[in-house]
């Protein structure tokens, strides 16, 4: 392979990789948007599988991205008056914590069998919101 | 009363990291009775303290690549615009069965990888 050539290579490979980023990029904030959750479910394994991060780097990194996201969706909930500020602020403080116990809580159990109540739960979530 | 309980065991669930966003929504909708859309506009609210100080933390941890970080939040901040928009123009009843087709999808997506990580390798 001569010079020409493998120059021709990076740069093509510096591409898929630019185009990669603008996929993950636009297809998390779109939903992020649209469900208001989910993004991190989206970008951790994006994170770890696509651009080769450690779990932990990966994970750090969907709440750093997700933070800009959330905040402009909140341009819009806000703007058609979707938001309950006592409601946010209540959950909010259960949610600090519960934050701190999960967190606290994942050193010390085996999420194998977390992660399939996980699934049962988001299956009777889904089906109970659809015939909502 | 309640639904500070739902925070808390929505809290419980993001500090394990697997996804408290789409309980905290759950719940709130199918036990609490809440419109799907202010649901999700708590979680929006429900997300910002926490996360404004696990990434502080995080960048004192260095934990980040600013050259992949940037480009994705920015971008994703421009879906998100786009995703909102949508989200408060739709009708509520799309929008529930939307989810619902959302929370499918991560279930899928969640067992295709358990089944990866924890039967495969053995």
């Amino acid at each position: 392979m001569n010079k020409d050539d493998k120059n021709r290579k990076n740069k093509y490979m510096e591409n898929k990789e630019k185009f990669k980023i603008a996929i993950v990029g636009i297809l998390t904030g779109l939903l992020c948007g649209l469900f208001a959750s989910g993004g991190g479910l989206i970008l951790v394994p994006a994170f770890v599988y696509i651009f080769k991060q450690s779990e932990k780097k990966a994970r750090a990194m969907s709440v750093l991205c997700i933070l800009p996201m959330v905040l402009a969706s909140l341009v819009f909930y806000n703007k058609a008056e979707y938001i309950d500020w006592k409601l946010g602020i209540i959950c909010g403080i259960g949610g600090i914590i519960g934050g701190a116990i999960g967190a606290n809580l994942m050193k010390k159990i085996n999420d194998k069998y977390l992660v399939l109540i996980f699934i049962a739960f988001l299956i009777y979530a889904s089906i109970s919101i659809w015939i909502r | 009363m309640l639904e500070g309980l739902t925070g808390v065991i929505s809290g419980i669930i993001s500090g394990m990291g697997m996804g408290g966003g789409t309980i905290l929504i759950t719940i709130l909708v199918c036990f609490l009775s809440v419109d799907q859309k202010v649901a999700q506009a708590v979680n929006l609210v429900f997300f910002i303290p926490t996360s404004l100080v696990a990434t502080i933390v995080n960048i004192k941890n260095k934990q980040i690549d600013w050259k992949l970080a940037i480009p994705i939040a920015v971008l994703g901040a421009i879906g998100a615009f786009a995703g909102a928009f949508i989200a408060t123009k739709i009708e509520v009843g799309m929008l529930r069965k939307l989810f619902a087709i959302f929370l499918i999808l991560i279930a899928i997506f969640e067992a295709y990888s358990w089944y990866k990580k924890y039967i495969k390798k053995n």
